[in-house]
């Protein structure tokens, strides 16, 4: 049987982009098989008809509809905090990093005065803290990475990428684009997390990887300001999407790879301000 | 809104975490010296507080700001 092969001058696909609001734009322009992707809604339009004296009909398809970001989590900055696991206890593997190569990452946004010199993330391994002038990293508890960035009521991109030897910190938001390296000792961050408890902020879509990311994974989870889907990456060890994964209520916030969860302590809340 | 009362460490025995959004004992922040900590509350006061000072947030993170609640760390 003879194969009707398709040849590139046969089809073209054409895609534009823009938020959900101006498909009404396209729909007016658009030629009968052009594809439309709100970028903020995920969903994706095709033209079922080309654009003329009326405009064109569209059919609708929930792409990303799978993901959406609606939630974070505030804390007071008097004694609010995020404690993983509940009371703080135990030694064993609570991030879900298993070797010397990984990486964390979250989303957050200060709310009023910078504190001076308050951890805000804590870990045996890792402590990231406040200062008036910015933002510093610790590793293993000496290697210090000191990024000249903070603004209160902006939410910043964090994560930190180990790869056995480097440690990489990088600083995102919609103005700045940092990252610092220091050579460090190899180290597994083992043992419970928390954060908070002195500093009033909000926190989103914390997550780790069992891998050191590069700048340019970091980049595409950054998504110029917007989180999205994790679930691509193989090495994702555990994502705690505060509060999307658990209706926007409670006082838990679920490991959506199975590990162990994060609880709400002292009056820290599930919050609607999220990075966009 | 959230009001905070600062309560003597000795006076944590009388707690009532059920009226407070403190989940337990064992979460408390207390002073850099040991002698005081604070609950906080929304809505009505509690009974076993009724009496003592309530401060707002921001009066709150100012006095959780202070050399009495927060001890300097390494830079």
């Amino acid at each position: 049987m003879a194969l009707n092969k398709l040849h590139k001058k046969d089809f073209t696909i054409a895609v534009k982009t823009g938020t959900d609001a101006n498909k009404s734009k396209f729909k007016k322009e658009c030629v009968q098989g052009e594809l439309y992707f709100a970028t903020d809604t995920k969903k994706i339009y095709v033209a079922e008809t080309t654009a003329g004296a009326s405009d064109a009909t569209l059919a609708q398809f929930d792409g990303g509809a799978s993901f959406s970001n609606t939630y974070s989590v505030e804390t007071d900055g008097t004694n609010d905090q995020l404690q993983l696991p509940a009371g703080l206890s135990g030694s064993g593997n609570r991030l879900g990093i298993t070797g010397t190569s990984h990486t964390i990452c979250f989303w957050m946004k200060i709310t009023g005065t910078i504190p001076h010199r308050v951890n805000f993330f804590t870990n045996v391994s890792i402590q990231i803290r406040t200062r008036t002038d910015g933002f510093r990293f610790y590793t293993s508890g000496v290697n210090k990475h000191h990024i000249h960035t903070i603004t209160a009521g902006t939410w910043y991109f964090l994560a930190l990428s180990c790869d056995g030897t480097n440690h990489t910190s990088y600083v995102k938001s919609l103005s700045d684009d940092l990252s610092a390296t220091v050579v460090g000792n190899s180290f597994t961050p083992t043992g419970y997390a928390t954060f908070g408890p002195s500093c009033n902020a909000n926190y989103d879509e914390f997550a780790t990887f069992n891998s050191a990311l590069s700048a340019s994974d970091i980049s595409n989870i950054y998504n110029n300001g917007v989180p999205g889907d994790l679930s691509g990456y193989a090495t994702l060890a555990g994502h705690w999407r505060m509060g999307d994964s658990d209706g926007g209520t409670g006082t838990t916030i679920t490991d959506e790879m199975g590990g162990e969860d994060i609880t709400l302590a002292n009056g820290a809340f599930i919050d609607t301000d999220i990075p966009s | 809104m959230r009001n905070y009362v600062i309560i003597d460490a000795s006076e944590v025995s009388s707690v009532d975490f059920d009226q407070v959004l403190e989940t337990s004992a064992e979460t408390l922040r207390f002073s850099v010296d040991g002698t005081k900590t604070f609950v906080k509350f929304e809505g009505e006061t509690p009974s076993f507080l009724e009496g003592k000072t309530a401060n707002t947030h921001s009066e709150m993170l100012d006095i959780l700001a202070g050399e009495e609640w927060t001890s300097p760390i390494e830079p």
